[in-house]
């Protein structure tokens, strides 16, 4: 895998807990400039540890780690400045209002005292909040503190964007307002990786995608290639044909298929929907997800 | 489009270790009632105390509010210290310090900062009671010991404290942990009596109590004596090896 001039670059990452097994077991990833690469997998699969070992707070036992030519084990705080992150969980400074986590943020990445005010009111726009500048972090909601983060992250224009789950617990609306914030720095030739357990969003957002199981990536392409891993392209659901009283769904290769499917079952409540990332995504962690019956 | 200009500048360690200290202040600061409740209110009722037990011995009413002094500094220092390390590492509060650029050693040298800004409070100010009671000559030309004892003490209390924080695993065995700490470290230090009143077997064990050479050095001030270089050095060693614990510690948590 050629790595040269990738803001991101992972080679052959190996990572284990002391007496434990490998939680990541030779990742090699590349993530290129107006990328949002997704990452995929079940819990526990590695995705996290991957993200500490390429922000400098995990060392990799071996391989290598690069961020914008750097490697970040060896002077995260450097590469920090240079990083937007959202972690998985993190709370904001509950009687901290918003404005004041923006302006010690901006001092504390290193953003000069003249162009603080300038570069605050430029990730307040982008996340649209500006309603919110004087308002304690205790008084907002998870949403906005989510966009919150997602504007301390912005600061400092960072290259390379590190979003870990930032839509997790959101509303709908929330959550397309992150994506929107997300798209844009996309947009503006960021680097971005994404890890979420929401395949719609990773349908909306990822240019590229990777399977992550038992710290070991399986699969990595577009969605297209992706799709093109299951061998059935159309959903016919018929709602309560099971015995007990569940759905039945068949897989079938095209729309004409399931809509002749469906005149030979007769009456009945039936939707048919193309197959998406969560089909493959089912596919590939092995789950059951659906009870198929063969034509 | 984003401006260049808002893209970081410099790497400045002393502004970065300032604006970090400012973000400290700023949310500790908004519970000011709590730290001063928590924090002075007990020594408080022990120096008053003091004045209404014993208000015809100096000796007396010097020790206890030497005593109260000390335990002023342990509270503000050591505990406020240790619970804000806790919250951060338990609330997440740590993680939002990483993802946004402040490393180990900006955080343990602003959690440092902030201890001994409290501890030099808490001397001044003990300073200036023991002055305004008549409990202590006023002597201008040693405030310059006075903040070194502070600044000493700050840096001893609040490495204990970021290390108990970094290392409990939840806030009651942080506050199981603090306080029988504090308990212990003033039980065997000449904190609310002289030092020579300490049993013979305990005094080694005293010794290595920083409260001990807190104590020692704050009653050499309040009576006009010469400090011990020994307290001196014997705090400096311990704020060293406590320091080198909290970074072991810190590695550790990565590993």
């Amino acid at each position: 895998m050629s790595t040269a001039g990738h803001p991101v670059s992972c080679v052959g990452l190996q990572f284990a807990y002391r007496g434990r097994p490998p939680v990541t077991n030779g990742v090699s990833l590349t993530i290129g400039r107006g990328e949002i690469f997704c990452l995929l997998g079940p819990n526990g699969a590695g995705k996290t540890t991957l993200i500490r070992q390429i922000t400098g707070d995990l060392r990799p036992a071996s391989g290598t780690v690069e961020v914008l030519g750097v490697d970040p084990a060896k002077n995260p705080s450097r590469i920090k400045r240079r990083l937007g992150i959202i972690p998985q969980t993190v709370s904001l400074f509950e009687n901290l209002s918003v404005r004041g986590h923006l302006e010690c943020f901006a001092a504390i990445k290193g953003i000069a005292s003249a162009a603080r005010a300038g570069a605050i009111a430029e990730v307040v726009a982008a996340c649209a909040i500006d309603p919110l500048l004087d308002r304690p972090a205790r008084a907002l909601s998870g949403g906005q503190q989510r966009s919150v983060l997602v504007a301390l992250a912005l600061l400092g224009d960072p290259d390379v964007l590190i979003l870990d789950e930032p839509t997790v617990g959101l509303d709908p609306l929330a959550r397309r307002d992150i994506w929107r914030a997300v798209e844009a720095q996309r947009r503006r030739g960021k680097a971005i990786l994404l890890t979420t357990h929401h395949l719609e969003e990773a349908e909306r957002l990822a240019t590229r995608l990777a399977f992550i199981d038992k710290g070991t990536i399986t699969h990595q392409g577009t969605q297209a290639e992706f799709l093109a891993m299951l061998d059935f392209r159309v959903k016919l659901t018929e709602r309560g044909a099971a015995d007990d009283g569940g759905d039945v769904v068949h897989l079938l290769g095209s729309l004409d298929e399931a809509r002749t499917l469906a005149a030979t079952r007769g009456a009945g409540d039936f939707s048919i929907s193309a197959a998406n990332l969560e089909d493959v995504y089912v596919h590939l962690a092995g789950g059951a997800a659906m009870a198929v019956t063969p034509l | 489009m984003m401006a260049a200009a808002s893209a970081p500048g410099s790497l400045n360690p002393v502004a970065r270790l300032l604006a970090m200290l400012r973000l400290i202040l700023r949310r500790e600061g908004s519970n000011l009632i709590g730290i001063v409740g928590h924090s002075l209110l007990l020594p408080a009722f022990i120096c008053y105390a003091a004045f209404m037990i014993a208000p015809n011995s100096f000796e007396t009413r010097q020790s206890w509010v030497l005593g109260g002094i000390v335990l002023a500094l342990g509270m503000t220092s050591l505990t406020q210290v240790h619970f804000a390390v806790t919250s951060d590492r338990l609330l997440g509060g740590l993680r939002l310090f990483s993802a946004l650029g402040v490393d180990d050693r900006l955080y343990t040298a602003a959690y440092l900062a902030y201890g001994t800004m409290m501890a030099l409070l808490v001397s001044v100010t003990g300073g200036a009671v023991m002055v305004w009671t008549g409990l202590a000559p006023g002597n201008a030309a040693r405030l310059p010991e006075l903040l070194l004892v502070g600044t000493l003490a700050g840096l001893v209390l609040a490495s204990l404290g970021v290390l108990t924080g970094l290392s409990v695993r939840s806030f009651s065995m942080g506050d199981t942990v603090i306080n029988l700490l504090g308990l212990v470290l003033v039980l065997v230090s000449p904190v609310f009596y002289q030092a020579n009143a300490l049993p013979a077997w305990l005094a080694p064990i005293g010794w290595a109590s920083p409260y001990t050479h807190i104590a020692a050095l704050a009653s050499a001030l309040a009576n006009g004596a010469q400090l011990d270089p020994a307290s001196i050095v014997a705090l400096a060693l311990m704020g060293l090896l406590l320091l080198g614990l909290v970074r072991h510690r810190q590695q550790r948590g990565e590993s």
